[in-house]
């Protein structure tokens, strides 16, 4: 060896163990962040694989049907096809994706600009798919999917949407479902997840939200980087919730809202043998599938501020004093006193209490007459007379033990409003005042501090033409239903049976049948106020009440001005037209209340709808078992 | 050193083909064939899991990838070393000249570190390290260590001008390593160790200056990313983000080969090429990643265990700077995709997918079985106009 080369050689040996050790410690540190990952973080890393690739999908079933007497489908579910997709990473692939969606999909202009807000809306979270529109057409579902190679983290998914086939015809008894709002969420926090979930609003979509809506499972999903999910891991299974069948026939249902078209009003027919609401209807009406699909501003501010506030259901939330057919009461309640109904009372049209002048509706008296009489002429001097004979309390306790005053359904399926039955204790209470004769000569009458629902009056009704202590229900049965039956259409389940027959009332039924009379006289006798409106057939005889409910007295610059009738006011002032009746007058099968906003005359405008009403009911044969099952065209 | 040290040698103990062939085939370098198996089957594993567990599209290619590979190394193997040092710097210039075609030719993408011809790509930065180290060892060799200006002036061109057009395409990682090769391999060859302490110095102080006046925005937003990579995790994080949970996910036995969700589930982004290691440590666990850790290190002290016996400085200078090269490749990437350096694309032969990374392994390992056989060799030097 020469020295220069040994040097060298010496050199190398030093300088490449150096390096071999100093290689060794960086492999060190490699293998000591390997042990920190792998080792010592490895739960934490763990955790985070799983959450990239385990998502919790709710697994909603399909919502409860809703179904009338008959089976005619009422509320219920359709398929609709809405595009999702995962924004891709960065500003470049989203615009590209945006591009390659439009060719293929050629949207509409207002379809484009959707598809841009919520493209640039949904930018940033990649942890669901995010929906996008909804597809039209087969052909645009057929375009995405045959497309889904260029498209990666698009998918076209199936979602079912509440369909009301009926319409503005029931759209305050069934209510509607709508979006999930942010106060739902912070009721029910598991709302949301549930971002597209629609929950009922009004109705029976409220009222029986927890039944249609069953119990929602959930499904855990792989889902690869595309958000495409690869295979489920665990499920845990949805539970349908119920069918539910209503009491309503559609095909009454939409005659009684043909009747009250153009006003503004309802009216409520039941079964006097079961309770059973076969009408219930509201008017003005609304849509429902617009709240289903979202409104918009302008229809929304339109039905929430117009003057006659299509959104509330005055059937069982209008609150109207009854007016004369409150007499029946007040008559019942006068013959369970133990008072003569062959007792006389004069009527000269008018006279003083508590130094009030109180009039009969006519001017000019109707001078000597007998209770029968009273109610078919609807004379307030004579029940003027009653109510101050009876007192109030007796008053009272008469029109609670018809069901006034309280919620009329036995189900609790219907959001109502109880109206009010005043007495003493309860004026004392709430106004803090004493009670006087004026007050309880205005019950007498149906009005002062008396207010009812029509729902109330239809089950007063009831009641006196039955004898017997009905409730009112609104939902014959509810049944289980396979999910698939449920978006299929398929006929629906089997509702169950009938049910017992009510209580009799604690009234004699010689009282009874002495007011049923004197009903009946309203609308049959020459005499009675609702002569005109009979049915004028002897196999189908209707009995009823008239009621004309003033709203505004004519004032005396008024009369002077040339107002003479209720016709003259303003609309707004005229006064409220209602009707009670039942039919047939021997062995009532239905009863019925109908009320007319500012409809004038209750014989003229009320009766004849109830009329109708009852005459399409008995042609129907609603209640004769004859059910078919339909579907509305 | 003085011109009186200056002895002239002849070239002694070569050997011939045959006795080269027998040099090898009985006396086998046993531990690093065998660890290069086990590399190879790894990467054979890895590719075959990111498919999906599928031979295409990445597991057949790279089969035979190998075995081409393997073929290539023994053919270096038995060459006859003074051709390897007689044409040292040839490859080197090759590879300069492939650099400046990339550079003036223009692309559109923004990053190009390829060469095309019909469907094969040739990355010339990745051999060019191999390049330079002969080149380097070859001039070393020459100098004979007499020192001087010559041994700093020539040395350092020889590094900077690849490490510049390496730069330049812009791949920061590579040029990195060129530089960090050269200056090894010159340290290991003789540089004098005054100009070592003063090149350190400086190259301390220059790093502030890279940082504003050398390095690109992107850059300096992938160096961010890396030291903070959860702020922006759907951007330039993610890759590490994920890279890192796969990694930490695989825990101390792995999550079974086919069995990791974060590579079978296309989380991981680049899972067969720069991230291929992460493939592994995932279906593996420490275990396995430990495992191969030790297994790129037996070939790293092979190699210079046998650069202590070899009788020439070509070779020695060699061997020990291949196994830098091999170091390299280890812990630049591993340390990338756990996110200890910033993630700048650096492969990881023989597991990452890639064609001119394999070649340049394969090659490496080639030299250093040349290395082997030739190791009782003394060779003459071959350049007078340096000395």
């Amino acid at each position: 060896m020469k020295p220069v080369e040994s040097n060298r050689r010496h050199d190398f040996d030093r300088r490449s163990l150096l390096i071999l050790g100093l290689n060794g410690c960086f492999l060190a540190v490699v293998a000591e962040r390997l042990y920190q990952l792998q080792i010592l973080e490895h739960e934490q890393y763990a955790v985070r694989s799983d959450e990239n690739r385990v998502k919790l999908q709710l697994l909603v079933p399909p919502r409860g049907r809703i179904f009338d007497r008959n089976g005619v489908l009422l509320a219920g579910n359709r398929w609709h096809h809405y595009l999702h997709v995962v924004p891709p990473r960065g500003e470049e692939g989203r615009r590209a994706m945006m591009l390659r969606l439009e060719h293929i999909l050629q949207p509409s202009s207002s379809q484009y600009t959707e598809l841009h807000e919520i493209f640039r809306r949904t930018s940033e979270s990649r942890d669901t798919p995010h929906r996008l529109v909804r597809l039209h057409s087969w052909e645009d579902v057929t375009k995405v999917a045959s497309h889904s190679v260029v498209l990666p983290g698009v998918s076209v998914r199936r979602e079912s949407e509440r369909h009301y086939p009926a319409g503005e015809v029931l759209a305050h008894l069934l209510g509607y479902v709508s979006s999930v709002t942010s106060d739902d969420i912070s009721r029910n926090e598991v709302l949301a997840h549930l971002s597209n979930y629609q929950i009922g609003r009004v109705g029976f979509e409220q009222s029986s939200e927890a039944i249609l809506r069953g119990k929602i499972g959930t499904l855990h999903v792989e889902v690869n980087a595309h958000g495409k999910s690869v295979r489920n891991l665990r499920e845990k299974k949805a539970l349908p919730g119920k069918d539910l069948r209503l009491t309503v026939d559609y095909r009454l249902q939409r005659y009684t809202a043909s009747l009250l078209a153009g006003e503004t009003g309802a009216a409520v027919l039941l079964d006097t043998v079961t309770g059973e609401a076969l009408a219930c209807c509201s008017s003005p009406s609304f849509d429902p599938n617009l709240f289903v699909t979202g409104l918009d501003h302008a229809t929304w501010d339109a039905l929430s501020n117009s003057p006659t506030t299509p959104l509330v259901d005055r059937s069982v939330r209008g609150r109207y004093a009854p007016g004369s057919t409150f007499k029946v009461v007040v008559a019942l309640a006068a013959l369970e006193a133990g008072h003569d109904p062959n007792h006389t009372v004069f009527c000269g049209g008018v006279r003083e209490i508590g130094g009030n002048r109180f009039h009969c509706w006519r001017r000019q008296g109707h001078g000597r007459l007998a209770l029968t009489e009273a109610i078919a002429q609807s004379c307030d001097l004579h029940f003027y007379e009653l109510a101050l004979n009876l007192g109030v309390d007796r008053i009272a306790a008469m029109a609670r033990r018809l069901g006034l005053g309280a919620a009329t359904t036995v189900d609790e399926s219907v959001n109502e409003r109880a109206g009010l039955v005043p007495t003493k204790a309860w004026k004392k209470e709430v106004y803090n005042k004493s009670w006087y004769q004026s007050d309880t000569a205005n019950v007498g009458i149906g009005q002062g501090y008396l207010l009812a629902t029509p729902v109330q009056l239809a089950l007063m009704t009831a009641r006196i033409a039955s004898g017997r202590e009905l409730g009112v229900r609104f939902v014959q049965g509810m049944a289980n239903h396979g999910m698939d039956e449920r978006l299929t259409g398929a006929a629906p389940p089997d509702f169950g049976a009938a049910r017992r027959l009510a209580d009799a009332l604690d009234i004699e039924e010689s009282s009874l049948a002495f007011v049923r009379n004197a009903m009946s006289a309203v609308v049959n006798s020459p005499t009675g106020t609702a002569r005109d409106a009979g049915t004028e057939r002897d196999d189908f005889l209707m009995a009823g009440k008239t009621g004309t409910v003033q709203v505004r007295r004519i004032t005396a610059e008024e009369r002077k001005a040339g107002v003479k009738k209720n016709e003259d006011l303003p609309w707004r002032f005229r006064d409220h037209a209602l009707f009670v009746g039942f039919a047939p007058v021997e062995q009532p099968r239905y009863a019925v209340a109908v009320v007319v906003e500012h409809g004038g005359s209750g014989s003229r405008v009320a009766a004849p709808i109830a009329r109708d009403l009852l005459l399409e009911a008995q042609r129907l044969g609603v209640t004769d078992g004859s059910e078919g099952a339909g579907q509305i065209a | 050193m003085s011109g009186v040290d200056f002895v002239r040698e002849a070239d002694e103990n070569i050997p011939g083909f045959r006795e080269r062939l027998q040099g090898l085939a009985q006396t086998p370098p046993i531990y690093l064939l065998l660890a290069l198996l086990v590399l190879i089957s790894a990467g054979l594993a890895v590719q075959y899991s990111a498919a999906g567990g599928d031979g295409r599209p990445w597991f057949w290619p790279h089969a035979l990838r190998a075995l081409a590979g393997c073929l290539l190394m023994v053919a270096v193997a038995l060459v006859d070393v003074r051709f390897w040092l007689r044409f040292a710097y040839v490859p080197l210039a090759m590879m300069l000249a492939l650099l400046l075609v990339l550079e003036f030719v223009p692309s559109d993408l923004a990053v190009d570190r390829w060469i095309r011809v019909g469907s094969y790509q040739f990355q010339p930065s990745e051999p060019a390290k191999l390049a330079l180290v002969m080149a380097l060892a070859r001039f070393f060799h020459d100098r004979r260590g007499r020192g001087g200006f010559l041994e700093v002036l020539v040395p350092g061109i020889l590094i900077a001008v690849p490490a510049f057009l390496v730069w330049r395409q812009p791949d920061l990682g590579t040029a990195a390593a060129i530089v960090a090769v050269g200056c090894v391999t010159a340290f290991l060859a003789g540089l004098s160790l005054r100009v070592v302490v003063a090149g350190t110095v400086a190259a301390a102080g220059a790093v502030p200056l890279l940082w504003w006046f050398v390095l690109h925005e992107y850059q300096r937003v992938r160096v961010r990313s890396f030291l903070d990579p959860e702020s922006d995790p759907l951007g330039a994080g993610y890759h590490l983000l994920q890279s890192k949970i796969a990694v930490g996910s695989g825990g101390a036995f792995g999550r079974g080969f086919l069995g990791g969700s974060q590579t079978q589930l296309e989380f991981l982004p680049e899972h067969h090429t720069d991230f291929a290691f992460t493939v592994f440590a995932e279906e593996f666990g420490f275990v396995g990643t430990l495992a191969l850790l030790a297994i790129y290190a037996l070939i790293i002290v092979w190699g210079v265990v046998l650069a202590q016996f070899v009788r020439n400085h070509f070779g020695r200078v060699l061997a020990a700077s291949i196994t830098f090269i091999v170091f390299l490749y280890a812990f630049i990437n591993i340390s990338m995709t756990t996110g200890t350096l910033p993630v700048v694309g650096y492969p990881l032969p023989p597991i990452s997918y890639g064609g001119t990374a394999m070649l340049t392994l394969f090659v490496c390992m080639g030299l250093l079985l040349n290395v082997y056989v030739h190791r009782d060799s003394v060779l003459g030097r071959r350049n007078r106009t340096l000395v």
